[in-house]
């Protein structure tokens, strides 16, 4: 491999978008594990305290705002 | 003989004297055209449109259908097609009217080889030149909307991104302090796991950040001087615990004076720690991991060498190593934790780690060997020696 294949600041914009696509999946990934752990902790925990569900319930939110960003996410014209 | 260079231009004659279009034929080919011909402006018309063509020269004066008609058509369905007519000298006019509708050039009867060479290459260049540019344009064109996308996944990374994440990272946290003493294994299980995606989930967003900021060898470094045993000293003792989780030995070995190296302090700091948690991630229980550091004064040049006894990495598979996105292990694995052994990370640490340390004239080697370990070198030019020894904590 030479130093123009490794390399990111001499990629073109094209390479680093092709990266950006597989880290947008990663990030889609990591949300998918992170939901998954919520909604465990909230069916082992049975929450009743007000503050505990409003926790919950926040983090949801937040994690379906981050949900719509991806979602929206630019598409790469390759 | 006249010698001519070889060109790759399609032409097509259209003439209606067969004897007159065979020179024409043989004339072009020797100039190292591709030919083709045929003997009327209908004729021409239908392989007009059927194949593509460089250019047409055609006579003016046919029956059917005359060359300016030829001329017309083309000019109106085939733009990037130019047209040279040949003409009699009695006819000149005909010739000059053609120029105005669009034709490149015009031979007259009986045609001069030289002259006729010296046009079709003139075209030829021209043609070129025109393709050239409207390939540029295009290139133009599709950079600038990829940098416009560019820009866009910045404000996602940047901006986007970054508040809802921050306010989810508190919340975990504030989960993570009610319900922690919560005697319910499950609970901590799943605590534990929300806790290191959201680490993770925050380290993706920095890595696609750190990538923005690279722009394409644009990167703008903030130069300070660096002690580069104190870094480190201090990157050592921030890791230690890691490794003492893992149970695993962990080492720094001071050989040489302390320098100061000329750099961007948190990139270069980013990238160590990079390379030792590559070294931690990679190295089963027990194992060891050392932290070589020596000076060769002669070249004013400090080696760092992170020395791990792990998986190794097979010859065929080192260099791909410093590739975005190229983990050794199973792709499985990417939901561990990033500190146990063959736990997470995405692949970019490595990468990225070389792209500083080259872009501060250094250099990151690897040196490797399956189920033996892997030894990472990073190589910097140094500024000067200190003249104190840095007091080392082991």
């Amino acid at each position: 491999m030479n130093k123009a294949e490794s390399s990111i600041s001499a990629a073109q914009p094209q390479d680093l978008l092709i990266e950006y696509d597989a880290m947008i999946e990663e990030l889609r990934k990591r949300l998918n594990v992170l939901s998954t752990s919520i909604f465990l902790l909230h069916e082992s925990s049975k929450p009743e305290d007000p503050k505990l569900k409003r926790y919950l319930t926040n983090i949801n939110r937040e994690m379906e705002k981050i949900r719509q960003i991806i979602s929206n996410y630019p598409k790469n014209p390759r | 003989m006249h010698e001519f260079n070889t060109e790759t231009a399609r032409i097509l004659i259209i003439e209606d004297e067969p004897e007159v279009r065979e020179s024409y034929k043989d004339m072009f080919a020797l100039f190292g055209y591709e030919v083709e011909a045929v003997s009327n402006g209908r004729e021409g018309l239908s392989l007009i449109n059927k194949h593509d063509y460089d250019v047409v020269v055609t006579d003016l004066n046919m029956p059917e259908m005359d060359g300016l008609e030829v001329l017309r058509y083309i000019k109106k369905r085939k733009p990037f097609v130019e047209v040279i007519v040949i003409t009699g000298f009695a006819t000149l006019e005909n010739a000059i009217q053609a120029m105005k509708v669009g034709a490149y050039d015009y031979f007259t009867k009986p045609v001069d080889i030289d002259h006729v060479h010296i046009v079709l290459s003139k075209c030829i260049q021209q043609i070129k030149a025109k393709k050239e540019n409207e390939e540029l344009r295009n290139l133009n064109e599709q950079l600038k909307s990829l940098n416009e996308l560019k820009d866009k996944f910045i404000t996602i990374t940047n901006h986007e991104l970054r508040t809802p994440i921050t306010v989810l990272k508190g919340y975990i946290e504030l989960l993570d302090f009610f319900l922690r003493d919560v005697n319910n294994s499950d609970v901590s299980d799943a605590l534990d796991v929300a806790t290191e995606t959201m680490a993770e989930l925050i380290s993706i967003v920095e890595q696609m950040h750190d990538m923005s900021s690279f722009d394409y060898g644009k990167t703008v470094f903030s130069y300070s001087e660096i002690d580069i045993q104190q870094l480190l000293v201090m990157i050592y003792k921030e890791m230690k615990i890691f490794f003492d989780q893992r149970r695993l030995s962990f080492d720094i070995i001071m050989q040489g004076p302390p320098v100061v190296v000329s750099g961007d302090y948190k990139r270069v700091k980013r990238s160590l720690r990079e390379l030792i948690q590559n070294a931690l991630k990679f190295t089963p229980e027990n194992g060891r991991v050392e932290i070589h550091y020596s000076v060769n004064e002669s070249n004013n040049k400090c080696f760092i060498r992170v020395m791990d006894s792990g998986i190794g990495i097979p010859r065929a598979k080192q260099q791909l190593v410093f590739e975005p996105f190229y983990e050794i292990q199973d792709v499985m694995n990417h939901m561990t934790s990033k500190t146990a052994f063959m736990g997470g990370g995405i692949g970019l640490g490595l990468t990225l780690a070389k792209e500083v340390i080259e872009s501060h004239q250094g250099a990151l080697l690897l040196e490797s060997e399956e189920n033996k370990g892997s030894t990472f070198i990073v190589v910097l030019p140094f500024k000067f020696i200190m003249a104190e020894a840095t007091s080392l904590t082991q």
